[in-house]
């Protein structure tokens, strides 16, 4: 193993993964620094959600490494056996993911640790919500928000248990032009504002230039 | 086009004749009876119907089946979920090639008669059986049941057991058929968003936040299914457990001496006030069920079952030996009866037993030496009923399904799903036979409660299959200018057909095997069916070695034959149709 950059925060070495024999890719390698926010930028079906599924643990990792530095400088390595960790990785998936049998308050609540009482929970979430311009939306049923509104909702969500690296999967991709451009501006003033390292992964240019800091097209980490 | 707009103006008319003769008569079949059956009781007894209601609580008797029914009513239901639910949670959970006819054989049981379950656990109970075998006797408790029953104080608990077993294994179908569903088309990245949020970072969590709240009103659902089915259930509790009595089975027994004036009074008092109690329970039951299936209805979160099952990857040892546990579970009822029907017990003396294997059962049974009906009457008895049932029914729930799908008034045949085959059975005997007694002798009298009792099968069946259809095709056919009969056969009824076989195998198969009904309106008429002729035998004295196997034989017809209905309903089944049992 290589010697860690004093900044890096994930650091990818020769990973590669298959399904069912057939390579999906290999040899890729990726450093990333605190706080930094990268676009990897790969056509559709190239494996961008496989990568990070296998960053966030959901996939397992057989073929080179995957190392998350934690707070404490504390190296993890995925393996085999995954942990997955809410304090280390978030995930936004391509659609918002919010569970119907919750309100938006409710759904928010899912990404705070020790969530407070329930007669308070409005009221905090609210706090949250104006951060990503859904004041006034805690009593939401999740039915009646848009595509913008429900990513916004998780957006949120996957921030409030401040992770250290969090993944963004096309999130925006289902949004019309004016509405990716606004939600990417925002995220990315969010990210900095916490301090929160990212991916995003995209076959859009114009969306990855905006939401990074560095742009990372698929065949540069791959073989 | 004055021609088409013409036809298209009387066939409106006539679709709207059809829809309200069948509420109509849906309606009078269904309520006039109950109503005169009231009306009789109350001119007997002399009590109103509410009156009735607060002189039940007046008798022991009474508080004691109330009591038993309740008790055993909700234990099933625990049993059937605890039992249900593993095997569900695997079946739906893993990728393997099987799962539709494993499915399929776990769903047999709901369509067993319920007289051949009776005989099942009699079989697998009684000496000889598979469960006595193992040393467990469930049946004269002697071992670990009698150390049990010295225990506790606990009267006739292998009875108890084996009840509460034969409706779980009556009923596991309800809660595979509702958990698994919604399981396996459940999109794992729910799963997989909340566990990398610490909402979900641990099973508790998990629980709490994700699977509590999705499949949590799906096993309610089940559980107050299986809760209504056991409480109106007669055949296996007058066989099971024949020491206690349910408030079906105490209604069932005092049936013959109720609604004759100046007769037996305390007898109708007991109808009225149990039916009036029961009515009430059931009512809120359904209530309860109505609610819990809104809530149901707005938990799924449904992508392809097959991609769901990809993600997952294959059945796991622990699913296999569950799934293959509750196969036997399923099956071993059904095989003991087949078994026991080709068993010849003997005895020669100090409880000695001589067996030996042969098909004398069979043809005794086929020849009827043993019963005033053979098994061959009984049958043709029974198919005539079945047919008759079903031209009726099939029709009438099409039509009502229909009329309720226009409507879009699906609640309103809620109460319908689950009515006590005793108390329709009782609703005819008094509401019509006891005004017009010539009418006991017409053999069509046993049709009238199986159509009742089918009939909501039918609206069960057809209307969520009504309301899957996409109207686009019906709109086109339309837009191509085709006669309304041709919009009608192309954009609906090349939709329905395989619902409609489905619907009429059902009903085939709920009529062959009604007991409940039949037992109260023919029980000593000449027009036996099978059920009513497995009961008949089973009831003789047990001192001729052939009644046993005769009557197990008999039951092992009426399995037969509504195996090979249910296999004709599940090949046309809908793929991807978790429901409509």
């Amino acid at each position: 193993m290589t010697q860690n950059k004093e900044n890096t925060i994930l650091k990818i070495e020769g990973l590669g993964k298959q399904f069912a024999q057939k390579t999906i890719f290999s040899q890729m390698d990726i450093e990333i620094e605190h706080g930094e926010i990268i676009a990897i930028l790969g056509p559709s079906g190239c494996g961008k959600s496989t990568l990070l599924r296998m960053i966030s643990g959901l996939e397992t990792v057989e073929e080179g490494s995957i190392s998350i530095i934690d707070k404490d400088e504390n190296e993890i390595v995925r393996g085999i056996d995954n942990v997955i960790d809410a304090q280390l990785v978030g995930l936004i998936f391509q659609k918002p993911v919010l569970f119907p049998h919750l309100n938006v308050s409710g759904n928010i609540m899912l990404g705070i640790k020790n969530p407070p009482a329930k007669k308070l929970q409005v009221q905090v979430a609210e706090r949250y919500l104006k951060d990503v311009g859904l004041s006034g939306f805690s009593d939401n049923s999740i039915e009646t928000l848009s595509g913008g509104e429900s990513q916004r909702v998780c957006l949120i969500r996957a921030l409030i248990s401040e992770p250290k690296i969090l993944l963004l999967d096309e999130p925006f991709s289902a949004l019309d032009v004016k509405a990716r451009r606004k939600i990417a501006t925002e995220t990315k003033q969010l990210l900095k504002q916490k301090g929160i390292s990212a991916i995003h992964v995209t076959h859009d240019p114009e969306e990855a230039e905006l939401i990074s800091d560095r742009v990372i097209n698929w065949q540069e980490i791959t073989e | 086009m004055n021609h088409f707009n013409f036809e298209k103006k009387y066939f409106n008319y006539l679709q709207k004749i059809i829809a309200i003769s069948a509420v109509v008569i849906f309606a009078v079949l269904s309520f006039m009876p109950l109503f005169f059956a009231i009306k009789r009781l109350q001119t007997v007894t002399g009590v109103s119907v509410f009156s009735a209601i607060s002189t039940f609580f007046d008798r022991p008797a009474n508080l004691e089946s109330l009591s038993f029914t309740l008790v055993e009513a909700s234990v099933s239901a625990l049993a059937t979920v605890l039992i249900g639910l593993p095997i569900a949670w695997h079946l739906a959970r893993s990728e393997w090639k099987h799962v539709r006819l494993v499915r399929a054989l776990l769903a047999v049981p709901f369509v067993t008669p319920a007289i051949v379950a009776a005989m099942g656990f009699l079989a697998l109970i009684s000496e000889g059986g598979l469960l006595w075998s193992m040393g467990i006797d469930l049946r004269l408790e002697t071992g670990i049941i009698g150390v049990m029953a010295e225990t506790f104080g606990w009267q006739h608990p292998g009875h108890f057991i084996a009840l509460i077993l034969a409706h779980a294994w009556f009923n596991l179908s309800l809660v595979i058929r509702f958990v698994e569903p919604p399981l396996a088309t459940f999109d794992p990245r729910w799963e997989e968003q909340l566990s990398l949020l610490p909402g979900g970072n641990s099973r508790i969590n998990r629980l709490r936040n994700l699977w509590i709240p999705f499949i949590g009103p799906a096993i309610l659902c089940s559980a107050v299914m299986t809760f209504l089915f056991s409480f109106t259930s007669f055949a296996l509790v007058k066989w099971l457990t024949p020491f206690s009595t349910t408030m079906e089975s105490s209604m069932a027994n005092m049936g013959g001496a109720a609604g004759i004036m100046g007769y037996r009074v305390d007898a109708s008092m007991v109808i009225l006030s149990t039916s009036a109690v029961q009515f009430l329970i059931l009512m809120l039951t359904l209530i309860l069920l109505t609610m819990l299936q809104r809530r149901n209805n707005s938990r799924v979160s449904m992508i392809s079952e097959n991609v769901a099952r990809n993600n997952r990857g294959k059945l796991s040892n622990i699913g296999k030996i569950t799934i293959f546990s509750g196969l036997i579970f399923t099956l071993a009822p059904m095989i003991s009866i087949l078994f026991a029907s080709f068993r010849i017990r003997t005895s020669i003396g100090n409880g000695q037993f001589t067996e030996r294997y042969s098909f004398d059962a069979w043809v005794a049974a086929w020849q009827g030496d043993l019963s005033y009906v053979s098994a061959s009457e009984a049958l043709s008895n029974s198919l005539i009923y079945a047919v008759v049932t079903l031209l009726v029914s099939l029709p009438l729930g099409w039509v009502l399904s229909s009329t309720i799908h226009s409507l879009e008034k699906a609640d309103s045949m809620k109460l319908a799903k689950k009515i006590s085959a005793v108390m329709v059975g009782l609703g005819i005997l008094l509401g019509i036979l006891r005004y017009n007694s010539s009418l006991f002798s017409f053999f069509l009298i046993p049709v009238l409660p199986h159509i009742m009792l089918t009939t909501p099968f039918v609206v069960r069946i057809m209307t969520p299959a009504m309301r899957a259809i996409d109207p686009v095709f019906e709109q086109q056919a339309k837009l191509l200018n085709l006669s309304p009969l041709r919009c009608w056969w192309h954009g609906r009824l090349s939709f329905l057909r395989g619902p409609a076989i489905v619907a009429a195998s059902l009903t085939l198969a709920f009529s062959l095997g009604e007991f409940g009904a039949s037992w109260i309106l023919v029980r000593t008429g000449s027009w036996d069916t099978l059920s009513i002729l497995v009961d008949q035998l089973m009831s003789r004295p047990k001192f001729d070695p052939m009644v046993q196997p005769v009557a197990m034989a008999t039951a092992s017809m009426l399995m037969i034959l509504t195996f090979i209905l249910f296999i004709i309903a599940e090949r046309f089944r809908p793929k991807g149709d978790g429901g409509g049992i």
